[in-house]
């Protein structure tokens, strides 16, 4: 066998293959994320329209575009980063991570269907039955920390340094917004605030970053 | 920071994953060092010197 060129290595050390087990579990991750992204999107639609928001059609048109674009670009991601055949290795960290996300996707979209189940509009504000909401209050706020603390022990530095990049953009993101959406309403020029819609847009600026800084 | 990652690791013949697998992080935090998207903590690079055995600033070059 010859040794490799170190100056010249070979492209194929570069390709991550994966087994068909995870290409499996891949296409039911992205299979759940695409059917929560249309539950989600046409709540965050039709809560926008319902609260008023279709006397300012300018905005609601724009929420479908920013929506339209979100969902454009993660579909794209996910085709670029679509597993390929043949067997990864992965570190154990690595699986301990990906295996706390899924965990964390699995609540979310159990929480989606629960409240669901309750209101067709997830993000709208109307009234909601006090068990489901107490049993989603209680996911959000003592699991999800949880599993996302287990997560932050468990994954890598750059994965660290990609989700803390993410969270410092959204967190000024929010100072921006958030004042700003706030003198409009006062101004006349836009509904007021939905604190969901902005939690969402929030997390979609953190998620984007995250995404970029770690597999870009 | 340049880096001669790339170079070390085809002389062992090892993919990103398996080279990975060795610092217990992920394929894309080993494409990112070596590209120079993210520089290493100080144990990383420790690890990374201990791996190839050689000095940290024979693997990393903070003046390029």
């Amino acid at each position: 066998m010859t040794k490799p060129d170190p100056e010249h290595p070979n492209p194929a050390l570069e390709t991550e293959p994966a087994n068909p087990a995870t290409r499996m579990v891949y296409s039911v991750i992205v299979g759940m994320a695409a059917l929560i992204a249309v539950v989600f999107g046409a709540g965050v639609v039709t809560g926008f329209a319902n609260a008023g928001g279709g006397d300012h059609l300018p905005v609601l048109l724009g929420i479908v575009a920013v929506w339209m674009a979100v969902v454009f670009g993660l579909t794209w991601f996910a085709v670029k980063i679509w597993p390929k055949q043949g067997k990864e290795p992965l570190s154990r960290s690595t699986r301990r991570a990906r295996n706390l996300l899924y965990i964390v996707i699995g609540i979310s979209a159990v929480l989606g269907f629960l409240l669901g189940f309750n209101d067709t509009d997830v993000f709208s504000n109307g009234a909601i039955a006090v068990y489901p909401a107490l049993i989603a209050i209680a996911v959000w706020l003592v699991i999800m920390p949880i599993v996302t603390a287990m997560w932050w022990r468990t994954t890598d530095e750059h994965d660290r340094a990609s989700y803390a990049d993410g969270a410092n953009i959204a967190a000024h993101a929010y100072l921006f917004i958030v004042p700003s959406w706030w003198i409009a309403t006062r101004a006349g020029l836009l509904p007021a605030q939905d604190p969901m819609i902005v939690a969402f847009i929030i997390a979609s600026i953190w998620s984007a970053v995250w995404l970029k800084r770690k597999y870009f | 920071m340049k880096n001669r990652l790339k170079v070390l690791r085809a002389m062992r013949d090892w993919s990103q994953a398996e080279l990975a697998l060795h610092l217990d992080v992920s394929r894309q935090a080993v494409n990112a060092i070596e590209t120079g998207k993210h520089d290493p903590s100080l144990p990383l690079a420790f690890k990374l010197a201990r791996l190839f055995e050689m000095p940290i600033e024979e693997i990393f070059d903070d003046e390029a």
